[in-house]
């Protein structure tokens, strides 16, 4: 049976996967997932988005975190933060750790 | 190719190899009594694959240290636990055929087997330090390489080089296998040519002789330029940083796609990190025209001799 792709709820929580390693190389994080072997690199916002999913977070939280660091209103960085997290979920790279928070 | 009931041993890649063939690409060395062969490679007419194979497609088995490929029905090559290769010969195979492979493809696995890093490139010696020409297959590493030869740096290997990640010092360490140029690579820096590379007509590679100026010792690998095209006539040399640099070395580890069936993605992400502060990756973007083929290796030239005066 296929998995069906998750589909990023903005109350849910989600967290980095454990399947991972990183290094870090020239300002930029170099992630690899381990059973599939793709690669990813974060620099800037994508690594505080990194960094912050190192516990688990719902995307409205981590939005609202993110708009206090940034100049950037709540819809851009929703929209934004929401494309960049759904990208990692579909590779494996963060994983839902539970229900709604 | 005749098999004979004598082994031979020889030197290859840094390595004793024992063999039942005459191994022309390595060197022969004597017998050292209590001394066993870091790799055994028997020719025969055996063609017996992986018994419990986790993979199988029309040319490749593999198992757990033990892959098996298939270049054509009258030959093939298994390797196993980095130690052992058989090379199935039906009888119809040519020399220069078996050959290719056995130091090509065959050692790449064997080395990968083993926790070593083969790399895609062909390299020079600089100075006290040795710099790699890496890219796609036919941008140009060989015709490089040969070119800086050609205006006196020591040639150190062509296509292949290991790498060893676990070594103090980076360096790269050659295999033996000669370097081969495209016929009109070769008129061009009017090299003479030797024995044709394959039989395969399309492959129109030979060898040519390097012997005169191959580096005595191993250098330290410093520097690696991965070759690109230029759509317009214009030539640099940028330097490659974070997470391209990581996937310039991934991408060009020799047979990069057998690398799922060979190692562990983890083991092979930590050997780049032990790798990459030792190193300095550029981006060479240059006309492939063979005509200017003399100004690409000025260009490039002007950048090692700024690096040889700092290093």
């Amino acid at each position: 049976m296929l998995k069906q792709p998750e589909t990023l709820v903005p109350t849910s929580k989600i967290q980095r996967s454990t399947d991972v390693l990183l290094t870090e190389l020239d300002g930029e994080i170099v992630v690899m997932h381990l059973s599939s072997g793709k690669i990813i690199g974060m620099a800037d916002t994508g690594r505080r988005v990194w960094d912050a999913l190192e516990a688990p977070i719902s995307l409205n939280d981590l939005t609202d975190q993110l708009v206090m660091e940034y100049s950037v209103d709540k819809e851009t960085c929703f929209s934004e933060t929401h494309s960049f997290v759904a990208s990692l979920l579909a590779a494996n790279f963060v994983v839902p750790t539970g229900p709604e928070g | 190719m005749i098999c004979s009931e004598a082994i031979g041993l020889y030197r290859f890649g840094s390595m004793t190899v024992s063999a039942n063939f005459s191994f022309t690409h390595a060197t022969p060395i004597d017998p050292v009594a209590g001394a066993y062969p870091d790799v055994s490679i028997e020719l025969t007419r055996k063609d017996e694959t992986p018994k419990s194979p986790f993979y199988h497609d029309d040319h490749i088995i593999a198992g757990d240290q033990d892959f098996y490929f298939r270049v054509s029905d009258a030959l093939a090559f298994r390797i196993r636990n980095g130690a052992h290769i058989s090379i199935y010969c039906s009888g119809s195979a040519g020399e220069s055929d078996i050959m290719l492979y056995l130091v090509g493809s065959a050692w790449g696995v064997l080395c990968h087997q083993r926790g070593l890093l083969p790399f895609h490139c062909s390299a020079i010696g600089v100075g006290n330090n040795s710099i790699a020409l890496t890219g796609a297959s036919g941008a140009g590493k060989s015709t490089l390489a040969a070119g800086l030869m050609c205006r006196g740096y020591s040639h150190i290997c062509d296509d292949v080089g290991v790498l060893r990640p676990k070594a103090n010092t980076v360096c790269l360490h050659p295999l033996e296998k000669g370097l081969k140029l495209w016929a009109d690579a070769a008129n061009t820096l009017n090299l003479p040519r030797g024995r044709r590379a394959g039989t395969d007509p399309a492959f129109d590679k030979y060898f040519v002789d390097t012997n005169s100026r191959l580096a005595q010792s191993e250098l330290p690998l410093k520097e690696i330029f991965v070759l690109h095209e230029s759509q317009s006539r214009e030539f640099s040399v940028s330097v490659i940083r974070g997470t391209a640099k990581f996937d310039a070395l991934l991408s060009n580890i020799y047979r990069s796609e057998w690398l799922p069936l060979l190692r562990k993605p983890g083991d092979v992400f930590q050997d780049i990190q032990r790798l990459l502060p030792s190193l300095r990756i550029f981006r060479f973007t240059r006309p492939r025209d063979l005509g200017l083929l003399d100004d690409s290796i000025s260009f490039l030239e002007t950048h090692l001799d700024s690096y040889a005066e700092t290093a």
